[in-house]
């Protein structure tokens, strides 16, 4: 309808051909990039956590994999065909869809290592606080910039208040990774939407005090913790995923060749880039970290040329969100940072984590369509 | 309507309904980047830059100043990012492999048992204890060495010490315990020692049955024999016991024999089947020299080969039923027609010879008692190159052995089928064939006529035999009499065993040689079945490079080392195996000169 009105020869064009005119192609490129070489990637750590988990079909891990990563694209793409309204509006349901299943959870999750944190659906189960984190922060871009526009819309206070109530949950599952990245999230968010200093140090103070609560009062999260500062302690996981990563040197050991992989721990999850490592080596390891880098800044770049302010928020958030668990998950895996649970986007094994990064990459993808205006402000 | 839709974007929307539309022009291609970027400086303030844009919007501000946090948190986290990098590099490429090894996992692997077809236990797992040191968790390491020194006598002291304060996570101390020594160990309680489960394979037969039952790794993988050909079946959880078609009782005596005879007529190797030739099960099947599966390590290579299956040889005259058969089945002549044998025969500038020449005519029944090459090479001639080729593939000798096992060697054919390779592989040279392909080969010419594949697993209705007709039952017939008449009249006399009809075939061939065959170096073996009335069992043994006894005979042909060996075997297995040793006279075969001569005589 737009275009129709702008250039009528473009009138007959279809829907497809109007999708990839305005898609930014690269931004599409790397992603189905990382998704393939998540799929591929999955190759190797697939077997070791059969074996480990005595599942007989080796590639078991492998066809979950693919299977996610397909719905995920498609996903994807179908949020980016979405015009900028609209993919607000279905972010803004997900927000409100995943704060029901989350209490829905709350009463009749299923519990695995203590937290309850999933939704079965037969051999499958989703974990709602995952769809949490982009939808949040599109409705805190969108409260912010319409705040601005308005002052008399009470969007900060509508932010919080939504904020607060996730937080509550998230802690009461008990799940403090989720809802420290929630809360770096929504401060990222906040300081992009211009945030005064008297805001941040409420957050900072808040984001302290939290964490110190969470210390003492869950005993998972002072049990990581104080595992990760004790060197002498525990610390069978990271010491693994180091030993990995040393042993595969510049070039690696090849693929498939890694024995590590076979005793580390949630190795095709959170610590799939441990086992890259071992098995393709520094190089390679550093070509998808590079590309996991190209991924978000050129969702950043984008977000510096939109003109429109709720577009630009939206798209640096959900950028700074995927930024956010590159590098805690990176870091994780350096025993650079404690172990949080948290997976390395787009390539790691997980269903819901899957689902909700490419829900944010549509996202991404949607709100930097090119259309007229969108762009060149000021340039 | 239009001119909102225009404008797309809640921004521009807005524009318009205030009234204040901006006199920023419409980018009418957005999607280009202007040739030339401007600094950063411009866009903090682009009033002052970009003069034909008038800008008055709170909304503008707000987004030049989102880019410049923007910028901020860009730089974060590639600040953030080259400090992973580092660390990476540093941990990737600068930090020396860790040489300390934590401890090993917990093996869990089943294994299930396998039995002979009577239920004898051939190989079953067991649990072991392994111990093992955490040196920094034992407390005083001299006191703990003292202490276990007490236990293990054998153990270096020194040594023990040296593993008890070694600097690595975890030390084998000693493996394989048994549950009382594990429980010895225990009692004296000392800190940083402890045990491991390690499942062990098996074999209580020891050397008996090696070749067949295989071996495992120290992880439980099949490696060898039934271990590696029922691997799946086996390592799967909870699988039920694997039988196998052996007779343990058959394969003890059949081992034994050999054993006496490799020591007896100082051979390179030899080797036996014993086959139930209308099922096709394999009684035993044994390879000199075998080796312990309990202990694999401790032996050869070739302790590993099982020659019955993986040797092949030019057998020789064993193969002369066949052209028998081959003959008969084409019709080409009877059982009386005399051949000129007495006459040379050339073949393409080649004389055969025969080793006991004769001066008269012979018909079929002599030809084969008396192995005469130059009789089997014109009844082959007779026969046909095309009739022999079909002959031996329904016979299974132009393809491995289908069977289980993967120890099975494929035959040597020649590539081209000329004249003289008709007459030589009439009488079994010029085609190397493993001693159990032409075992099963004769089964299927004296069970009826039906060529049935061997098995090494107990038949079942889910391991069925499939037989397929290879030569008419009264063929099978002739070819019972005509061996019959080999053990009674012929070069198979030292195989017989009184009272129960054995029919049998000696073959002795010169091994291959450079551009020939070497006379010196023989492959001898003896191809047996029994009962007459109603063949059975079929005993086949090789031998590889016999050497002459002195006194007994000047030549170490089968028939004075394969045939008597044969003998001992079915002298033993035929009462395990339920076959009655008959008292009255048993017939002859019909070529002999006396149909029914009195029991003194009887072979």
């Amino acid at each position: 309808m737009i275009s129709a009105v702008m250039t009528p020869s473009r009138t007959n064009r279809s829907f497809l051909f109007e999708w990839w005119r305005s898609i930014d192609h690269i931004s599409l490129a790397f992603l189905v990039c990382l998704i393939g070489a998540g799929l591929v990637l999955s190759m190797a750590s697939s077997p070791a956590a059969s074996a480990r988990m005595n599942v007989i079909d080796p590639f078991h891990f492998l066809y979950r994999h693919a299977m996610f990563a397909g719905l995920g694209l498609l996903g994807a793409f179908t949020v980016s065909t979405l015009s900028v309204q609209n993919a607000r509006r279905i972010a803004v349901l997900a927000l409100f869809g995943a704060i029901i299943l989350m209490l829905y959870v709350m009463f009749n999750g299923h519990t695995v290592k203590g937290a309850t944190r999933w939704l079965r659906f037969g051999s499958f189960s989703l974990q709602p606080s995952e769809f949490v984190k982009p939808a949040f922060i599109v409705f805190a871009a969108w409260m912010f910039s319409a705040q601005k526009r308005d002052p008399n819309v009470p969007g900060v206070m509508l932010v919080f208040i939504i904020y607060m109530a996730l937080i509550a949950i998230l802690l009461q599952q008990p799940d403090f990774g989720q809802s420290f990245l929630l809360t770096l999230c929504f401060a990222a968010v906040f300081f992009f939407a211009g945030l005064s200093l008297g805001w941040m140090l409420f957050l900072m103070g808040v984001s302290i005090l939290g964490s110190m609560g969470a210390f003492f009062v869950l005993p998972h999260v002072r049990d990581r913790v104080m595992k990760f500062l004790n060197t002498d302690g525990d610390n069978y996981q990271t010491d693994k995923a180091i030993e990995a990563i040393s042993s595969g040197g510049f070039l690696g050991k090849g693929p498939g060749e890694g024995t590590v992989k076979f005793r580390l721990p949630d190795g095709h999850t959170d610590f799939i880039f441990a086992i890259v490592s071992e098995e393709f080596g520094f190089l390679l390891s550093m070509c998808l970290v590079a590309l996991l880098a190209a991924f978000v800044l050129r969702a950043f770049r984008n977000a510096l040329r939109l003109n429109d302010y709720f577009c630009q928020l939206a798209v640096a958030g959900l950028a700074t969100m995927i930024g956010i668990q590159t590098i805690i998950n990176l870091y994780v895996n350096l025993k650079m940072a404690p172990p949080k649970g948290m997976t390395l986007p787009f390539i790691s094994y997980g269903g819901s984590s899957m689902l909700a990064l490419c829900l944010a990459a549509g996202l991404i993808l949607a709100f930097t369509r090119r259309r007229p205006g969108a762009y060149g402000y000021g340039q | 309507m239009n001119r909102s839709s225009f404008n797309k974007g809640p921004t521009d929307k807005k524009r318009v309904n205030k009234g204040l539309v901006s006199k920023r022009p419409v980018n009418k291609l957005p999607f280009k980047r202007p040739p030339v970027k401007l600094p950063d400086a411009h866009m903090q303030n682009p009033h002052m830059q970009i003069p034909h844009m008038v800008v008055a919007d709170k909304e503008f501000e707000a987004v030049s100043e989102g880019r410049i946090r923007i910028r901020i948190g860009m730089f974060t986290f590639v600040f953030m990012l080259v400090i992973f990098v580092l660390r990476f590099a540093e941990i990737s490429l600068f930090t020396a492999l860790e040489t300390k090894r934590s401890l090993p996992p917990q093996i869990t692997t089943t294994r299930a048992d396998i039995f002979d077809r009577n239920g004898e236990m051939l190989a079953t797992t067991l649990q072991t204890y392994s111990l093992f040191a955490e040196p920094k968790r034992v407390w005083n390491v001299q006191e703990t060495a003292d202490r276990l020194l007490e236990i293990f006598p054998n153990q270096e002291r020194s040594a023990l010490i040296s593993k008890l304060s070694s600097n690595r996570d975890f030390v084998w101390l000693q493996r394989g315990l048994t549950p009382q020594m594990k429980q010895v160990v225990f009692d004296i309680g000392l800190p940083g020692i402890d045990f491991r489960i390690e499942p062990k394979r098996v074999y209580p037969l020891g050397h008996t049955a090696s070749h067949i039952i295989g071996f495992t790794d120290l992880d439980l993988r099949g490696r060898g024999g039934a271990e590696r050909a029922f691997d799946t079946h086996l390592s799967s959880v909870n699988a039920p016991p694997k039988t196998l078609s052996i007779d343990i009782r058959v394969q003890h005596a059949l081992s034994e024999a050999l054993r006496v005879g490799l020591a007896r007529y100082k051979a390179n190797s030899n080797s036996g089947v014993v086959l139930n030739i209308k099922t096709g099960e394999i009684l035993a099947m044994a390879s000199l020299p075998n080796y312990n599966p309990n202990n694999v390590a401790a032996f050869s290579d070739d302790s590993r080969f099982n020659h019955a299956s993986m040797s092949t040889y030019d057998l020789g005259s064993v193969f002369k039923p066949i052209t028998m058969a081959l003959a008969l089945e084409t019709g080409v002549t009877d059982l009386t027609e005399e051949f000129p044998v007495q006459d040379p025969l050339k073949v393409r500038n080649n004389l055969i010879r025969d080793d006991h020449y004769s001066a008269k005519p012979m018909a079929m029944p002599e030809i084969l008692a008396q192995s005469s090459n130059r009789g089997t090479a014109l009844l082959a001639i007779r026969s046909g190159a095309q009739a022999q080729i079909k002959m031996l593939k329904d016979l299974g000798l132009f393809d491995r052995v289908p069977f289980e096992l993967l120890e099975n060697a494929k035959p040597q054919l020649q590539s081209e089928w000329q004249d003289i390779t008709l007459v030589t592989v009439s009488y079994g040279h010029g085609i190397s064939v493993t001693p159990l392909a032409l075992a099963v080969a004769m089964g299927a010419l004296l069970n009826g006529g039906e060529y049935i594949a061997p098995t090494i697993a107990k038949r079942s209705a889910a391991n069925p035999a499939q037989p397929k007709r290879v030569v008419s039952e009264q063929t099978s017939q002739h070819i019972r009499d005509l061996m019959r008449f080999v053990v009674t009249d012929g070069t198979g006399k030292n195989a017989a065993v009184k009272g129960y009809g054995v029919m049998g075939k000696t073959g002795t061939a010169d091994k291959p040689s450079y551009g020939g065959y070497d006379e010196k170096r023989l492959v001898s073996s003896f191809v047996g079945a029994f009962p007459y009335e109603d063949p059975t069992y079929l005993v086949m043994i090789t031998y590889d490079e016999p050497k002459i006894i002195k006194g007994i005979s000047n030549r170490a042909t089968a028939g004075w080392n394969a045939a008597p060996t044969t003998r001992n075997v079915i002298e033993r297995i035929a009462p395990i195996l339920g076959v009655e040793r008959r008292l009255d006279p048993i017939a002859m075969s019909p070529f002999s000169k006396g149909s029914f001569p009195n029991e003194s005589a009887l072979p």
